[in-house]
């Protein structure tokens, strides 16, 4: 496809914009439903690190915290740490199958979500916490990733990031 | 020679970066829990994000309207003449309920009581429900615009069902009753008991406090609002008692309460444009140095 190039701003821009309209849909406010535009984002700090990175993932944070009209921070903290994650494992995962991308991608939510459902815990004592609002999203989320890299790999190439 | 082996994790993994950005969020969380300081950044976010929502919001919208556009004729016809009824009925309490209205402002007048402050009623409509593990929010799509105020109490047709907590231009966010910390003061409509009604999380039971162990109470009592504090017009139906623990020791009994309105069923609500008019007066310094020079008149 000659629209999308090569991860280029226009196709990051437009599947980060599809990622916030998922998450703004009225899905509804069950603690499974999952996060869409992490994972988008998560994958183009793995692919573009140079052009998505921690600010890009702290603006659109501050984004979802006043959509889900939270404290603002909270998901911005999360978004934070699902990016440094994913800058720490690079090797790791590119030098992965997509299977094994899989279950580093899940471990990365996994963590992520621990750490806002800790977050959360600790601003509202007491409300129940149960381990299905940290596995059930996660796991969620990491069923899209290879669909996510599937559609988007045909744009970007580990080859393009090498050059550079 | 040696080669080291690759290494697991990338080595140039910018720690100090995200510090600083950790950080900044920290601060931005303080700002918001403590401060209340980030309202202009929130409006803003909100002012952008509100077409998507409205946009994102009709699909839904759509279906239920495609249901009303192709019911038959037949059901139609009775469910016009069912609200005709109703109306009818209605009007009839309402004339009731008008002549009542006068006869009791005259008695209060007469006993010197404070008098009720009359309210209007807006119509909303829910835009969505955030996504949120911990508590129950729901943004309606009236704003300041339409004159909501925060602290303004939210109902559906068969009660109170939140409260107003944030107010941006074109939408404004809605407590539920079930958020943790929510209370609202209610009576008994049986007994007149006095107590109030608190939020525990959600989708648990609502809790009455501040009664006695020994109180008379049953199962099935109705719970309305006293309009104590100010912020709820009194007499709005809130909750049901649907269980009482009567605790062996005396720090009092748990009473389980479920509210009337269906949290999450409904798509359109009223916010009460509810301000009272008065609050109780202070006395003031003169008004007490009067009963006592009166006092001492009556002494003399």
């Amino acid at each position: 496809m000659s629209f999308f190039k090569l991860g280029s701003i226009r196709s990051i821009v437009i599947s980060l914009v599809i990622g916030v309209l998922c998450n703004v849909y009225p899905w509804g406010s069950s603690p499974w439903v999952p996060d869409f535009l992490i994972v988008i984002l998560i994958f183009w700090v793995l692919q573009t690190p140079d052009k998505i990175n921690l600010l890009a993932a702290f603006l659109l944070g501050i984004l979802m915290d006043i959509q889900t009209s939270q404290f603002l921070g909270i998901h911005s903290i999360t978004y934070l740490i699902a990016t440094f994650l994913m800058l720490l494992w690079t090797r790791r995962l590119l030098n992965s199958t997509l299977l094994g991308q899989f279950f580093i991608v899940f471990q990365v939510l996994l963590i992520t979500h621990t750490i806002q459902i800790l977050i959360l815990w600790l601003l509202n004592a007491s409300s129940d916490v149960s381990l299905s609002y940290i596995t059930l999203p996660s796991l969620i989320e990491s069923l899209f990733w290879p669909i996510i890299s599937k559609l988007l790999i045909g744009q970007t190439t580990h080859f393009s990031r090498n050059q550079s | 020679m040696f080669r080291s082996s690759p290494s697991l994790f990338n080595q140039d993994a910018p720690i100090l970066r995200l510090v600083f950005f950790l950080l900044l969020s920290l601060v931005l969380l303080f700002a918001d829990l403590r401060l209340h300081a980030t309202e202009q950044i929130r409006s803003f976010g909100q002012h952008v994000l509100y077409p998507v929502q409205k946009i994102l919001s009709m699909p839904s919208k759509y279906a239920e309207f495609s249901v009303e556009y192709f019911s038959t004729r037949n059901t139609l016809k009775n469910r016009v003449s069912d609200q005709a009824q109703q109306i009818e009925n209605l009007t009839l309490l309402a004339n009731q309920a008008e002549s009542l209205e006068s006869e009791n402002s005259n008695l209060r007048k007469l006993l010197n009581l404070q008098q009720k402050s009359p309210f209007k009623t807006l119509a909303t409509e829910i835009i969505y429900n955030p996504t949120n593990p911990v508590s129950q929010k729901i943004i309606i799509n009236r704003g300041t615009i339409d004159g909501v105020k925060p602290g303004m109490p939210v109902a559906g047709s068969l009660g109170i069902m939140g409260q107003i907590t944030r107010v941006f231009t074109n939408s404004s966010e809605v407590s539920l009753l079930e958020e943790k910390d929510f209370s609202i003061p209610v009576f008994v409509e049986r007994s007149g008991l006095r107590g109030a009604l608190f939020g525990v999380g959600r989708s648990e039971p609502l809790e009455l406090r501040y009664i006695n162990n020994l109180a008379d109470l049953d199962i099935g009592d109705y719970l309305i609002t006293s309009g104590i504090d100010g912020t709820y017009p009194p007499g709005i139906p809130v909750a049901i008692i649907t269980k009482i623990d009567r605790a062996s020791e005396s720090s009092g009994a748990i009473i389980s309460c479920r509210p009337f309105s269906n949290l999450n069923q409904y798509l359109h609500l009223m916010v009460l444009l509810y301000q009272p008019n008065t609050i109780a007066p202070l006395p003031t310094e003169s008004e007490t140095v009067k009963n006592r020079l009166k006092l001492k008149k009556g002494g003399q």
